[in-house]
């Protein structure tokens, strides 16, 4: 019986080149991940670690950002219908990450692409590519620009 | 009377504090009755990137809109400020959903021993369980219990609403 050989390395090199590709070359239009601010605070707090006593504040440590990660991103425009309640149908992206690139971005709050702000909103249950998993995160734009 | 500031973080942390610590004292979230495993409960807006594991029950607590600042009485300095406080209860079955939901009505209506209906803010200022005030007054005015329908989970859900109407003495300070 013939076996049938496959060069994971290759494969994956594959991908990655494909993303890469789609990479725009200019390092300040590329994605930017960004993980929450973290806050501590002492004394009396809320359920956020902002102190009630409004002469407190909390040290606040800005979030860590993680930059040139190989993904492809796919653009969905909308028409961002503004109602009193908000953008009823926002710009969104999806974002498809190897698992090695996936494990650096995991619990990210934010992507910052050309100066828009994608927020997380959700990510697809994993599915497989031989040996690779393939993650596929949805974000929506915080305003449409 | 004394200017509270930023009186709806105290309110809502009163009204969280009174819900989250019945069900601590009815075991809820350690030891519960009913066989029912372990509560976890959500009392802030929780960004989609946080990752959050409900294996069996669950409460949400958030809280809706705010009125305008109503006199109470012509020249008497009292005042009333509305707002509305949901509690989501997902639960592993419909038995547990009823029973939580239940629990967190009985402690909003006074029905349950030890609680009121007409009851102080707390100032949480300087303390983190809070110092009651006399000058800020809450009332639970109505408790419904509804039931979404939905299909679209197997996770059994009950909505517990309360209308909160909160007076404030003396508008001259």
């Amino acid at each position: 019986m013939a076996t049938v050989s496959f060069d994971e390395a290759a494969f994956t090199d594959g991908i990655l080149t494909a993303m890469g590709v789609g990479t725009p070359p200019e390092a300040a239009d590329r994605a930017v991940f960004v993980f929450a601010d973290t806050s501590v605070a002492t004394g009396s707090v809320d359920d956020e670690g902002i102190p009630f006593d409004v002469t407190q504040a909390p040290t606040r440590t800005a979030g860590v950002e993680v930059a040139d990660v190989l993904c492809a991103i796919e653009f969905f425009d909308a028409v961002g219908q503004v109602a009193d309640l908000g953008v009823l149908q926002p710009t969104k992206i999806k974002v498809t990450l190897l698992d090695a690139q996936y494990e650096l971005v995991r619990g990210f709050d934010h992507v910052r692409i050309g100066g828009d702000k994608y927020h997380y909103r959700k990510t697809e249950p994993p599915i497989g590519l031989v040996t690779k998993t393939i993650w596929i995160v949805h974000c929506t734009a915080e305003d449409d620009t | 009377m004394t200017y509270l500031r930023h009186a709806t973080r105290h309110l809502r942390r009163t009204l969280i504090d009174r819900v989250t610590g019945h069900l601590d004292d009815l075991d809820w979230t350690t030891t519960p009755p009913l066989g029912a495993e372990p509560l976890t409960i959500v009392t802030r807006r929780v960004r989609e990137s946080e990752q959050i594991t409900a294996d069996a029950n669950l409460v949400g607590i958030y809280f809706g809109e705010e009125s305008d600042e109503a006199a109470a009485e012509l020249g008497g300095g009292l005042s009333t400020v509305t707002t509305r406080m949901v509690c989501d209860v997902i639960a592993a079955n419909d038995t547990y959903g009823l029973a939580i939901s239940s629990d967190i009505k009985d402690c909003l209506t006074g029905r349950a021993p030890d609680y009121a209906r007409v009851f102080a803010l707390r100032d949480y200022t300087t303390e983190q369980a809070g110092v009651p005030r006399d000058d800020y007054t809450i009332e639970v005015v109505e408790v419904t219990r509804q039931r979404p329908e939905t299909s679209e989970t197997r996770m059994w859900w009950q909505v517990v609403v309360a209308s909160i109407e909160l007076t404030i003495l003396g508008g001259d300070s």
